[in-house]
């Protein structure tokens, strides 16, 4: 199996505050890998390291994708190399329509790997097709990006997006937050949908929820900026009933494990 | 006549004119009088004090330039149909080959009602104060403009496209008048256009009169796209009567030095006024726009909308002057100043200014002042578009909500894509 994302000893810093320690993650074709851990562990930091957004510094180790180094990318040739960010927190951008901004994005995509434009109606027949799989209310494509998005919409979106782009490795942070039981579903279809042998997903979560519709085939746990355990879909139910503590109660095994 | 500094064409008496009609005669000897004593308006002048003349009044300038336009050209550079109404003037001068109007309405060229006796009065009052002197040039020197007069309860079905081209570095003085009876209803599309093929360089000096009597409704559109050296100084004075509606937009790309005065009197009862603008300054444009609002009497509503992208060494002046007089109670008036700063050498200057002195009055105003968001940009990327794409459609999207206040679609959508182009031409910063 070809690897698609290989962090290899990565260090980070926020604003001089060091936020990622020695974090290594393997991510090989075919595979879904869910990240739990507590808040402020790093777990958007390294999604955004992934993605590129400025104001984190690499203080060392790498990031391979596809066996390249991306850290030496533009956020947008990471983009058109097959990496995509779902958003914890998707931003609105009043004025720009949601269909547009999507064609624009596709059609970026295409250029760079040397394919003509899509035309509109085309598009509008792909997302037909998309919509359907996410249960997806139509008028959100004629709205402007996010803007006045319910937060599960905004969630949707995201994966809406994904669906559309189709790319090699997703990254979704916390995309299950917030989201009724339905959207739940609805998002979990959309992320199932696109699993297939020469793709890759890494899934943030908090809940164990996610993992009984989207069953990942490994479970880490992200705490202090590094990975602190990793294991089964059965890691994520031992969390959720006795909490991170008890990570720190078996912190040698832990240590021991790496 | 050789080229000249505007500071000496301006001591040009106009002299007698037996050709021209007893009353335009005495109105331009008025007007020399008042500008021999104003001067144009100098720094010291409030309203004028971000708008310098020094340079402009250096400039030498023609009085008329040779220009050869055949009708496929003009259709071209205005984006208009073969069988589009519109009123081409070249540096002022009407071009009646170019030209095309319906026959059942009054939609002509001014100088040829000179000897109609409403002229006069329909040319209104001559301002009197200190800063008037463009308005006193023009009327010492105008030959020419628009005049629409719509009967009682006429409508015009099609937009009526106005058409000014500037060619060469001429001084031109063009004055229109609009004018319409009880419930009569007009759209009107106005472009001031460089004339591409002349170097540009020349000063527009225009001056408008609307007149909208009982419930009588103009909707108008006003696209500056003038080439990069040249000035345009505009003037509008528009009167409403009871129940009359001004939907006025403007957009403003070229130009190196702009000025905009742009005056309204609501004088009856439940008249309606919007006048918006999106402003584009970059290089060393300066684009400066005074909009003066003044609600006579009760119960009328006024709206404002302006935006500014700067850029460069761009810098854009915004000065909204609302004046609400003693009775005019019931007023609605809300403005808004929104602009993107998007170079540190760009400036911008808004300044809402309200004055009110009636009762139960709403009177609402905001300005803010940004830069393209950055989330969003990263949003964008994160997605493949890249950073110069990006940027575009940020600005668009700033600027949508004006656009989308043009009603004849052509020329929203043509309008639109000279924004694009503008925003292609933009060097890609920071
Ligand atoms: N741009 C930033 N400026 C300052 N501090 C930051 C920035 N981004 C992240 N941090 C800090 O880095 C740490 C890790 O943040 P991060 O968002 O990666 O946590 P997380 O694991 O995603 O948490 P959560 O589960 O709450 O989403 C936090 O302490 C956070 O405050
Ligand atoms: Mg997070």
């Amino acid at each position: 199996m070809s690897m698609i994302l290989e962090v290899k000893d990565l260090y980070a810093t926020v604003e001089g505050k060091e936020i990622l320690k020695g974090l290594n993650l393997t991510l090989k074709a075919g595979e879904v890998h869910a990240i739990m851990g507590p808040n402020g562990a790093g777990k958007s930091t390294l999604g955004n390291i992934i993605a590129g957004r400025d104001g984190y510094e690499v203080t060392s180790g790498e990031v391979l994708f596809k066996g390249k180094n991306i850290l030496e990318l533009d956020t947008e040739e990471r983009a058109c190399e097959g990496v995509f960010l779902a958003f914890q927190y998707p931003v609105e951008i009043p004025g720009v329509n949601n269909t547009y901004f999507l064609r624009a994005a596709l059609n970026a995509q295409r250029k760079y790997r040397g394919e003509p434009p899509m035309d509109a109606a085309t598009f509008l027949r792909l997302v037909r097709k998309k919509l359907k799989v996410l249960d997806l209310k139509d008028d959100l494509l004629k709205r402007a990006v996010n803007a006045g998005f319910s937060g599960g919409e905004k969630k949707r979106n995201e994966i809406f997006q994904m669906a559309v782009l189709e790319p090699t490795l997703a990254i979704l942070d916390e995309t299950d937050s917030g989201l009724d039981i339905d959207a739940l579903r609805a998002v979990a279809n959309g992320v199932n949908a696109l699993r297939g042998a020469d793709r890759a997903m890494l899934v943030i979560t908090h809940y164990q929820r996610l993992l009984d519709h989207i069953v990942p085939d490994v479970v880490h746990v992200l705490a202090d900026g590094r990975i602190a355990r990793s294991g089964g879909p059965e890691l994520a139910l031992i969390l959720e009933e006795k909490g991170y503590a008890w990570l720190q109660e078996n912190d040698s095994v832990a240590v021991e494990n790496s | 006549m050789s080229a000249m500094p505007l500071s000496e064409i301006i001591s040009l008496d106009p002299g007698f004119n037996s050709n021209e009609p007893d009353w335009l005669n005495v109105r331009r000897q008025l007007a020399f009088e008042r500008l021999t004593a104003t001067g144009l308006p100098v720094e010291g002048s409030e309203n004028w004090r971000y708008s310098s003349l020094r340079s402009l009044l250096r400039k030498n300038l023609n009085t008329q330039a040779d220009v050869v336009l055949e009708s496929e050209q003009l259709l071209s550079l205005a984006g208009l149909e073969q069988d589009s109404y519109r009123m081409v003037f070249v540096n002022g001068l009407y071009q009646a080959h170019l030209s095309l109007v319906p026959d059942d309405i009054k939609i002509t060229n001014l100088a040829s009602e000179f000897e109609n006796s409403e002229i006069d009065a329909l040319l209104g009052d001559m301002p009197d104060a200190a800063d008037a002197g463009f308005s006193y040039l023009n009327t010492t020197k105008f030959q020419d403009g628009l005049f629409i007069q719509l009967e009682k309860n006429t409508l015009c079905e099609q937009p009526v496209h106005l058409i000014q081209l500037s060619a060469g570095d001429v001084l031109s003085n063009a004055r229109h008048i609009i004018h319409l009876a009880d419930g009569a209803s007009l759209t009107l599309v106005e472009q001031v256009i460089e004339l591409s093929g002349q170097t540009g360089g020349g000063l527009l000096n225009t001056q408008t009169q609307v007149m909208l009597a009982d419930k009588a409704r103009l909707d108008w559109t006003r696209a500056q796209t003038l080439a990069g050296k040249s000035t345009l100084v505009d003037r509008v004075d528009c009167r409403l009567a009871a129940g009359s509606q001004l939907h006025c937009t403007h957009l403003d790309l070229g130009g190196l030095w702009v000025r905009h005065d742009f005056s309204v009197e609501l004088q009856g009862q439940n008249g309606f006024i919007e006048v918006d603008g999106m402003v584009m300054v970059r290089g060393r444009q300066h684009t400066d726009f005074h909009t003066r609002i003044d609600h006579q009497v009760e119960n009328c509503t006024s709206r404002e909308n302006f935006k500014c992208i700067a850029d460069g060494r761009g810098r854009g002046v915004y000065n909204g002057k609302i004046l609400v007089q003693v009775g005019a109670d019931g007023t609605d008036s809300a403005q808004k100043s929104a602009n993107l700063l998007l170079s540190e050498h760009a400036e911008i200057d808004t300044k809402p200014d309200l004055e009110i002195l009636a009762d139960d009055v709403i009177a609402s105003h905001g300005a803010t002042v940004g830069q393209l968001d950055d989330d969003a940009l990263f949003y964008m990327r994160t997605r493949g578009i890249d950073e110069k794409l990006g940027r575009k459609l940020l600005m668009r999207a700033f600027c949508q909500e004006v656009i989308d206040l043009v009603e004849v679609e052509s020329a929203r959508e043509s309008l639109g894509a000279k924004l694009d182009q503008v925003f292609e031409e933009m060097e890609l910063v920071g």
